[in-house]
């Protein structure tokens, strides 16, 4: 009988595996050439392309121009006017603003104060202690009676599964 | 797909496209698109299902670029989502269907059947050869977990480690199971290997 060793055995198989998968891989199937463009054209927008730097390209180039174009705007009109007038001009634009905000808001800056004066009054140690101990003592009992109602579900269950096991001693029986 | 990109590993390009060069996803796409429709059509077995299906997977894959781990191949990660994708496609395919007289099968559920997709359209012609058939039927007839790996193996072209990390079996057993199937598959093909 011929003698084959381990290796001829391993090479044998080798060689079978690479005949198989050349016959296999005989038959392929050709991919359609406007394949990738499909794909490429059927990519939707996606929230990382956000992400990444090139999409900040034209927003960033926007701004430095709209910057550009104020600080050119700024020279340009301030040529023919004090440069103290402009700074004024600004700073009454700043103050409308401002003033806006707290307007619409309902509240002035009188209100404010009232309100820090009541809560200096009412905040002392002892009752920032007391409120402390209340918002504890209330988490204490909301989580003891989450807890109690899962022991009451496990305590549920596990007589279910005694039950359950004490009906199948029972045919067991029969 | 340039020189250049030929040469560039899968987890670069990934780098490069999350960075805004959206264009070098296409040359990930020219790279997978062959084995990729290969694989598909070889668990579908339509070749517009697996083009469609292909197509699809490169959208996921793309919309989800960004959640890619490179500490694991890219190549393992598509054929996962190409898995996935084309078993839920062969379960919509699936048609549940109850005799009129209410009998099912030994173990009491409805009978499966699942809908056959005969190949028509431009590339009709070239599944008729009857090696061609010879070698679809041999594939189909497979178990479905042997199927499995050996079209990973074929016509994904992924290695026992990719194939081991993908279904998430030790690489023994892979192995095990290929050679498995390939006895199979040459018992079943026998003529077409002694030409």
């Amino acid at each position: 009988m011929e003698h084959r060793t381990p290796q001829d055995t391993d090479l044998d198989a080798d060689l079978d595996a690479d005949r198989l998968h050349q016959l296999l891989v005989s038959e392929p199937v050709p991919v359609d050439p406007a394949f990738q463009a499909r794909v490429m054209d059927s990519l939707p927008a996606v929230g990382w392309e956000g992400r990444a730097r090139r999409a900040w390209r034209l927003p960033v180039a926007a701004l430095v121009l709209f910057v550009a174009g104020a600080a050119t705007f700024a020279a340009s009109s301030g040529a023919g006017t004090s440069g103290a007038s402009l700074a004024g001009a600004l700073a009454a634009l700043g103050q409308l603003f401002g003033t806006g905000l707290l307007a619409s808001s309902g509240l002035l800056w009188a209100s404010w104060q009232g309100y820090g004066l009541l809560l200096g009054e009412v905040l002392t140690v002892g009752t920032v202690v007391a409120f402390g101990v209340m918002v504890v003592s209330l988490y204490a009992f909301l989580f003891s009676m989450i807890s109690r109602q899962r022991r009451q579900v496990r305590e549920a269950y596990e007589l279910a599964g005694r039950v359950r096991d004490a009906h199948r001693l029972d045919r067991r029986d029969d | 797909m340039t020189r250049e990109a030929e040469q560039q590993p899968d987890e670069d390009l990934v780098a490069l496209v999350l960075r805004g060069e959206q264009e070098r996803f296409g040359d990930l796409v020219d790279r997978y698109q062959s084995r990729l429709i290969n694989y598909l059509y070889r668990l579908l077995r339509n070749v517009e299902d697996a083009h469609e299906l292909a197509q699809e997977v490169f959208v996921k894959v793309y919309q989800a670029l960004d959640r890619y781990d490179p500490r694991y191949k890219f190549s393992t990660w598509i054929f996962r989502v190409a898995q996935n994708a084309a078993i839920d496609q062969i379960r919509k395919r699936r048609v549940y269907f109850l005799s009129l007289d209410g009998r099912e099968d030994r173990d009491g559920e409805p009978r499966e059947w699942e809908l056959p997709s005969p190949d028509r359209g431009p590339y009709g012609h070239l599944r008729n050869t009857e090696r061609g058939r010879a070698i679809q039927g041999a594939i189909d007839e497979l178990p479905w977990e042997h199927r499995e790996l050996i079209v990973l193996r074929h016509f994904g072209e992924l290695s026992y480690d990719e194939i081991a990390t993908l279904k998430e079996m030790p690489l023994g057993t892979v192995k095990n199971k290929l050679f498995r199937a390939r006895q199979m598959l040459k018992e079943k093909l026998a003529d077409f290997l002694t030409d």
